[in-house]
């Protein structure tokens, strides 16, 4: 009996793997919440946005520069208000030199497609788990943020690697759309139309208007803001000066009305104005929406503001001889350049003060403006000019131009005003990262008539397929179904 | 029993075993019809209680195969047979079923058995003139030497009688035994791992006989998974290393380091010379992949039976400790272990107390340390020549500094780094950073053991100043082992032990390209100032200076970065003995390992004002960090319960065990970390502290910055798992094996958590054939071949799943995002390999051991931490990418070369070789993580080095000349480096694993002295020679740097025509010269072949005679050195050849200038009372 007794205290030792199976499904991963957890509560849904909104101010894929940086430097980098320092061919210089390369360490192009897609998938995340018929007004807000968030990476996305929408009537390769949020490991989408992700941003910002209803300063989605963005969105569908297409200019006028007439911002004036960059985004009442890089460590300033001594990172920017020599002295923007900026170094040639808060050895906590009023009147101005309201554009240039202390013009029409206003566009958007993108959607070639440190004087014309950015060479690899910017 | 049922058979008389036996009996039957009967017809066995005699006859013919021949009623007056057979004889069978029958048989063809009455009365025993004899039981007992009860021990009584019987019977739990004796046989004792023992009794009297343990290697006993088994009964490929031949070896508290060269198949890698470093292993090639969780991917360590989660032996034992190692390499002995095992395991068994043997054993050592580098960094002439040379040669090359400075040594003379005054001011750093060091180890051990309980106890206490400034390790363990025998039935064991490690280093000693010879740590006065000078300049600028500490002058304050491991294991193994053959064990143990880092600067020294950064704070910083205090703390505790039923028994020729078990680990970490600031002097704990953050944390503080604070983690992982395992041999002569385990772990998703793996595996002991058992050439001569699997896991846990993680904020600190940190990835599962070996063990004239194995090893499914495209948002993720395949050849041969009475000379040597290649990927190509430059292939190996190809240098211009591909795919030659984003260009060097490795050992005695020395080669890895990149650029010295000497290997450009040069020109400002010359080239890659010569060691024992007047037991003296010698490659640059470790993303980390293998010298003695 006693031996029976074993067997049966042996057999049981080995039925207890039952048990223990059971304590396997008790363990549980720490300091993490599961996706249901997190989008369970209107909390959870305000965390995921906070998250949203820090992965286009901080740290993108890749380490270096935060996703932001990168951000303000490409909308430069193909322009002319910018000369590079640095002699060097690399990843810093590349796209400045227009070499667009696709490779993961000589450009920018790897982290910033990544860095896109990444909070993209933030987005799409928190979107999908919004149920049908919500009617908690925190998760709506969320929403409507969310919805905005994916408009500004989804235009940013194309401005940058699509052809501007006038050419072949938006029918140009332009990015993947992603808008969904759980794909799977074999999920590899073509890239969109040009024409489709203009879609998409445009129906993303109708769909957040009535969604956001809070207004929490500007440095988070407001209606305004998408009010301001749609007006930019229709004035880069608007077509050239030569042939602008009606409907998107009314459109661009329309909501640039909006902002202007009841958003509540001003524009800064005098001192108030000459001080602009050296405060912070929220509270001023100028900006509409501006990034916020308070907890982010923001970079820029080591491309745009760095001592030449320092030689840190290399691709030191200093504004061209070009952008300088439109800027007249009494204009009140020729203070944004200033000497030996930062402190304990100094440097005898002009830099810009634009991001350069608080800025103490590497790190500055400016704001990256993206949309500010000045840049509201002028999208009317020029959807004004290109539908020969001239008398409309006018005015709004002149408000421009009056606050920059030089005075009215008067008495032009037609392509000289568009011209003007294109130029006091690119003077007071310096740095701000528009200026490529200006001449490229009107058809216009970007001129640098000086040399750089890295390459010389050059034209761009805005049918070269340099003017877009190589996707990253991995992601072709990893997806068969994209095609590569082939220049 | 047996001798019962002959008893019965003998005097007629009925036997009535108690129920017990009967029960035991019946099971055995059960057993042995399972395991045996089918094996080996030839055997017959038969249980019989009073049952017809032709029942016995069928039984028979179905187990031999013969035919019965009778009349129609012969059998009529036959009685009923009443016997108890097995694995008897078919002559011993027939004879015991015809006793007393009025029949008797003869045997025809070999096939038949004809029955015939009886001629006579006589009994078949009886020859003519011979009384017939009955048998008589003869009682008796085995021990072992020590009086330990041998159960299980196969006794033999082979009569001498041409019709004897040979009767088998097996000794019981407490060694007792019975068996018939007639005719006076000869018994046979048999056992594994002990020399067989033979003896005819004169009288029957009990006998007692105690059996010797085998000297023969092959009846070692070896632990192989949960079970030990004989040399011989081994299958896979298994090798031994004895705390003996471990010990006499070079001297450290690392294991790891002692056993390089002394078995095949383990690539050691000592990747640094200081005090403590822990060294890396990687058994029969890289078959894994680095994740930023799990970039362990050696071997698993098994103590005493407990799996640990050690990934360094130097943390499982203290080599004092040590009765042996055993490396298993193949899935025979390591798919028993499962899901970790697909590294191979490597098994530690340690000292234990023996039966009889009381004893005290002191051995103490005490030792030299000196640092041995191949390079050198410039003294101030050197340094200022060169920068001279430099500026000379820049103002040559660029007319805009012509311009500005008509006069060369004008220019020089403003835009030099260093002042007239330092020309006379040289300070060997070198030596002051590396000097010798000293070190001394003791150990005591104790052993004690009778018949109830066993114990041994160690204590060592290892103390070394290293070679480095600063640079300590001491360790002090301890270790307890006790066997208790509480009944016949039950025993304990019990093992405890404590190991605490402590290593120091100083804080603020600059890596010797840091600092300037011309910085002189003493004024003029010989006071020693708390900072020195750093003169530099940037593109030739103006001089400018920073400074930085003197960590000469900080010597007074404790501005060091300690390591405290607390390393504790204790286990309980209970052993139930349900019968002599069968038993449950339960081993159930615990696990802690504390690594509390705790790296201090005070605030009174220069390093601890400025935090260690002078250069990011000054005077005027508006915060000083004044003191850091870094604590680091890392727990793991583990638990583990494994149990298991074993069973073990043979069935005469037949020998069979096999268990099954269950286990169940759990694993917790936690870590707690944080920097602080501003702390009080002269105290390193964490209240001493009034910030938190670190210095650089400081230095970059902004308004707006989140406060500091400590940051930590928590993580568990459990696993579960049962198996089985099951052994067979027949005769000793052929082997067979298999096991399964099934593993669930938290790592995986509920429906991929279960893997299962298996092996099965055979072996041919030829040399106990017929043909060959008395063969005077071949003493040994076995094969052995393997089939099996094993796998591998994540340290992280729950893969299947999509986690947020708060932290990342956006515009006020308070407005906490949540973003994901990990995507699920729902398909993720076992990494598994797939492993066959065949192998070969021969013995030669009991003088040559000589064993080869052959291996291939697949590892599908391979873990790795795989960049998500955008489609899937980007992030990265664990995926199972591809195959890799490990093939290779082990050789291990041990000599016997001289053999006389005075003089012996004993050699082993062995190499292994390994290939490894990339079979498969699920992706395209997996990017190296090196450079990230280029794409590992199908085809390639794992640890492929591609750069673009070196042909030459330039003899006009002495810039570098370069091979690349033009668009139509033809090689063309390019100055410089030419275009590094064709991928076409990227070239494979070699691989950063060598073609083959391995050591050599001569041991020679002469009377009473021993001489050994051993050697270590690695032939075809390559390594970065990173040093001559990072430290002999030009650019280097005006940075405020210093540059290594150029090596008499290294021959520079020295002007137009040099056909001769070696590496580019130096001073060129052509980006084609030394500029080109980065990792990118083919040239910075060096082959790191080299032959070490590990250790000499010459011992002497003194003579018996005299021990017994010193009334001591054993006493030997002995000198050793260790790293004596190294012979590499010519062209080879780098402090040591030595020191590259794999796996991790600095993978090709070349030596540089870090600090590699020290010479050790040192003196000990070893007695024993």
């Amino acid at each position: 009996m006693k031996s029976i007794i074993n067997y049966i205290a042996a057999a049981g030792l080995l039925f207890t793997g039952s048990a223990c199976n059971k304590e396997l499904d008790k363990l549980r991963p720490h300091n993490v919440t599961y996706e249901e957890q997190r989008f369970a509560t209107p909390e959870g849904f305000r965390k995921a946005v906070f998250g949203a909104y820090a992965a286009i101010a901080g740290a993108a894929v890749a380490n270096s520069f935060n996703f932001n940086d990168m951000q303000v430097f490409f909308g430069e980098a193909h322009g002319n208000n910018i000369r590079a320092l640095d002699a060097g061919v690399n990843r810093y210089t590349d796209a400045f030199n227009y070499l667009n390369s696709g490779e993961k360490d000589l450009s920018y192009t790897y982290e910033y497609w990544r860095g896109a897609y990444n909070a993209s998938l933030l987005i799409n995340k928190i979107l999908a788990n919004v149920k049908a018929g919500e009617a908690n007004p925190v998760i709506l807000q969320a929403k409507g943020e969310a919805l905005f968030l994916r408009a500004y990476v989804y235009f940013n996305l194309i401005r940058l690697y699509g052809k501007p929408y006038y050419q072949n009537g938006g029918n140009n390769p332009g990015v993947m759309l992603i808008t969904t949020d759980n794909n799977g490991a074999a999920f590899a989408p073509p890239r969109a139309t040009v024409k489709a992700v203009y879609d998409q941003v445009v129906a993303d910002l109708t769909e957040a208007l009535p969604l956001l209803k809070a207004n929490a300063g500007n440095s988070y989605a407001s209606r305004y803001a998408a009010f301001g963005l749609l007006s930019r969105v229709y004035l880069y569908m608007g077509g050239t000066f030569a042939s602008p297409d009606a409907n998107a200019n009314r459109k661009a006028r329309e909501y640039a009305d909006s902002v202007i007439l009841h958003g509540g911002y001003t524009l800064l004036q005098d001192a108030a104005y000459t001080s602009y960059y050296s405060t912070d985004a929220p509270g001023n009442r100028e900006d509409i929406f501006a990034v916020n890089t308070q907890q982010h460590q923001g970079l820029i300033a080591n491309l745009f503001a760095m001592p030449s001594q320092i030689n840190y990172t290399g691709g030191l920017y200093r504004p061209s001889p070009d952008l300088l020599s439109l800027i007249r002295p009494q204009d009140l923007r020729r203070q944004f350049y200033k000497r030996n900026v930062t402190p304990g170094w100094p440097d005898d040639s002009l830099a810009t003060v634009k991001y350069m808060i608080n800025y103490v050895s590497l790190y500055s906590v400016s704001p990256y403006r993206y949309l500010r009023l000045a840049e509201v009147y002028l999208n009317r101005a020029e959807a004004a000019v290109k539908a020969g309201d001239n008398a409309a554009a006018l005015s709004d240039l002149n408000v421009i131009r009056r606050r920059a202390g030089i005075g009215d013009t008067s008495n032009i029409t037609g392509q000289p005003l568009f011209n003007e206003i294109l130029k006091q566009r690119r003077i007071e958007l310096a740095f701000e990262g528009h200026v490529s993108f200006d001449y490229f959607r009107n058809g216009l070639p970007m001129v640098r008539d000086y040399a750089s440190g890295s390459s010389g004087a050059m034209t761009v014309q805005a049918t070269d397929p340099k003017i877009l950015m190589r996707i990253p060479s991995d992601e072709i690899t990893g997806n068969p179904n994209l095609s590569q910017n082939e220049q | 029993m047996y001798s019962c049922a002959w008893r019965q058979a003998d005097r007629g008389i009925a036997c009535h075993p108690a129920i017990r036996r009967a029960y035991r009996m019946l099971t055995l039957c059960l057993f042995f019809l399972a395991a045996g009967l089918a094996a080996h017809a030839q055997e017959i066995s038969l249980q019989m209680r009073n049952e017809p005699f032709v029942k016995a006859l069928k039984s028979i013919e179905k187990q031999s195969g013969y035919t019965f021949i009778y009349g129609k009623n012969q059998l009529d007056n036959t009685k009923p047979v009443t016997v108890s057979l097995r694995n008897v004889s078919l002559n011993d069978a027939l004879a015991a079923c015809f006793r007393n029958q009025p029949l008797t048989y003869s045997l025809r063809d070999n096939r038949f058995i004809v029955i015939q009455a009886k001629a006579s009365n006589n009994t078949l025993y009886s020859s003519p003139g011979e009384q017939p004899k009955a048998a008589v039981p003869l009682d008796g007992r085995v021990t072992d030497e020590d009086g330990t009860p041998l159960p299980g021990v196969t006794v033999r009584a082979v009569s001498n009688h041409p019709m004897g019987a040979t009767r088998i019977t097996t000794t019981d739990n407490d060694g007792r035994f019975t068996i018939p004796m007639a005719h006076d046989p000869q018994l046979i004792f048999s056992y594994v791992g002990y020399e067989p023992y033979a003896i005819t009794p004169k009288s029957f009297a009990a006998l007692d006989v105690r059996m010797k343990r085998a000297s023969s290697k092959l009846d070692e006993l070896i632990i192989t998974g949960y079970s030990a088994k004989s040399a011989k009964e081994l299958t896979g490929a298994v090798q031994k290393v004895t705390g003996e031949q471990l010990r006499n070896s070079v001297t450290t508290p690392n294991a790891l380091s002692m056993l390089k060269g002394k078995t095949t198949g383990l690539y050691i890698t000592e990747t640094s010379g200081e005090s403590g470093a822990k060294g890396q292993v990687i058994e029969r090639g890289q078959s894994s992949m680095a994740t930023p969780t799990n970039n362990y991917f050696g071997p698993l360590f098994v103590v005493d039976g407990v799996i640990t989660n050690y990934t360094s032996l130097q943390d499982a034992v203290n080599p004092a400790d040590v009765e042996d190692i055993t490396i298993l390499k193949d899935a025979s002995s390591t798919a028993i272990y499962g899901s970790r095992a697909a590294q191979g395991v490597i098994v530690i068994t340690t000292r234990r107390g023996k039966t009889g043997r009381t004893g005290v054993n002191l051995n103490m050592q005490y030792g030299a340390i000196q640092p041995v580098r191949a390079i050198r960094f410039m003294n101030t002439t050197e340094l200022i020549g060169f920068m001279d040379k430099q500026m000379q040669r820049y103002w040559e090359q660029t007319p805009s500094i012509q311009a500005q400075f008509p006069d060369v040594n004008e220019f020089v003379r403003q835009r030099r780094t260093y002042s007239d005054a330092d020309r006379n001011n040289n300070f060997n750093w070198e030596d002051a950073i590396y000097s010798n060091g000293n070190f001394r180890n003791t150990e005591l051990n104790i052993q004690s053991g009778n018949d109830k309980t066993k114990f041994y106890g160690g204590v060592a206490w290892y103390k070394e100043n290293g070679a480095l400034y600063d640079n300590a390790f001491d360790r002090k363990s301890l270790r307890i082992n006790i066997d208790q025998k509480v009944s016949d039935k039950f025993s304990v064991a019990v093992n405890l032990s404590s190991i605490i490690d402590k290593t120091t280093r100083r804080n603020g000693v600059p890596e010797l390209y840091m600092i300037q010879p011309f910085q002189n740590p003493y004024a003029a006065d010989g006071s020693m100032p708390d900072s020195l000078p750093v003169k530099q300049s940037n593109n030739y600028g103006p001089m400018f200076q920073t400074w930085t500490q003197n960590f000469l002058a900080e010597a007074e304050y404790d501005n060091t970065a300690v390591t405290d491991v607390h390393n504790h294991l204790g286990a309980i193994k209970l052993r139930y003995d349900i019968r002599p053959w069968l038993f449950v064990q339960s081993a159930n143990s615990i696990n802690y390992m504390g690594t509390r880092f705790n790296s201090y600067l005070d605030p009174r020294s220069y390093s601890g004002k400025y935090g260690g950064f002078p250069y990011l704070f000054n005077a005027a910083s508006p915060v000083l960090p004044n003191g850091t205090l870094t604590i680091r703390d890392t727990r793991y505790t583990d638990y583990l319960t494994s149990n298991t039923l074993n069973f073990r028994k043979s069935f005469g020729l037949h020998s069979v065990s096999a268990l099954i078990g269950q286990e169940w680990g759990k694993r917790a970490t936690e870590v707690t970390s944080a920097d602080m600031y501003n702390v009080l002097p002269g105290e390193r704990n964490a209240g001493a502290a009034r910030g938190y953050g670190s210095a650089v944390y400081l230095a970059y503080l902004l308004p707006s910055s989140p406060p500091a604070s400590p940051i930590g983690s928590y993580q568990e992982r459990a696993t579960f798992s049962v198996f089985g395992q099951a052994d067979y041999n027949y005769d000793q002569k052929y082997f067979a094996a298999a096991s399964v385990r099934s593993d669930a772990t938290t790592n995986f998703g509920r429906d991929k958590r279960y893997g299962t793996f298996y092996s099965i595996s055979g072996g041919w002991l030829l040399s106990n054939e017929a043909f060959l058992r008395d063969n005077k050439t071949v003493n040994n001569l076995k094969l052995r071949a393997v089939y099996g699997t094993s796998g591998r896991d994540l340290g992280d846990g729950y893969l299947n799943t999509t986690f947020y993680s708060d932290g990342r904020r956006y515009g006020s600190i308070d407005n906490i995002g949540s973003t994901i940190s990990q995507l699920a990835n729902p398909v993720i599962s076992w990494e598994t390999m797939y492993s066959t070996n065949v192998g070969l063990d021969l013995g030669l004239w009991n003088r040559i051991d000589l064993t080869a194995d052959i291996y291939r090893k697949r590892s599908a499914g391979l873990l790795q931490n795989v960049n998500l495209t955008s489609a899937q948002g980007s992030l990265s993720q664990y995926q199972n990418i591809g195959e890799i395949i490990n093939r290779g050849v082990e050789i291990m041969l041990n000599a016997h070369v001289v053999k006389t009475k005075d003089f012996n000379w004993y050699a082993n040597f062995n190499i292994s070789f390994n290939k490894n290649h990339i079979s498969a990927l699920y992706q395209d190509s997996l990017r190296d993580s090196y450079s990230n430059a280029y794409y590992r292939k199908i085809g390639e190996d794992i640890n492929v080095i591609k750069a673009i190809t070196y042909i030459g240098i330039n003899p006009e211009n002495g810039n570098m000349i370069h091979r690349n591909y033009d668009a139509s795919g033809k090689p063309v030659e390019v100055e410089g480096i030419g275009s590094t984003t064709n991928l076409a260009n990227w070239e494979t060097v070699g691989s950063a694993t060598p073609k083959f490795f391995g050591g050599f050992t001569n041991t020679f005695k002469y009377k009473r002295f021993t001489l050994s020395a051993e050697w270590w080669f690695q032939y075809g890895n390559y390594v970065m020679m990173s040093l001559v990149n990072n430290f002999q650029s030009p650019t280097a010295p005006r940075l405020g740097r210093n540059n290594v000497v150029f090596g008499s290997n290294q021959r520079l450009w020295q002007g137009k025509g040099d056909m001769n040069a070696n590496y580019p020109d130096v001073f060129s400002t052509n980006p084609n010269a030394w500029n080109a010359l980065t990792y990118r080239s083919s040239r910075l890659w060096g082959d790191a072949s080299h032959l070490r010569l590990r250790n000499v060691r010459l011992s002497y024992d003194v003579p018996d005679a005299l021990l017994r007047k010193l009334k001591i037991r054993q006493l030997s003296a002995y000198l050793s050195g260790d790293n004596l010698a190294v012979i590499k490659r010519k062209d080879f640059v780098g402090a040591d050849p030595e020191g590259a470790s794999l796996g991790s993303s600095t993978a090709y980390n070349g030596v540089g200038t870090s600090f590699a293998n020290p010479r050790r010298f040192l003196a000990g003695i070893n007695v024993s009372f």
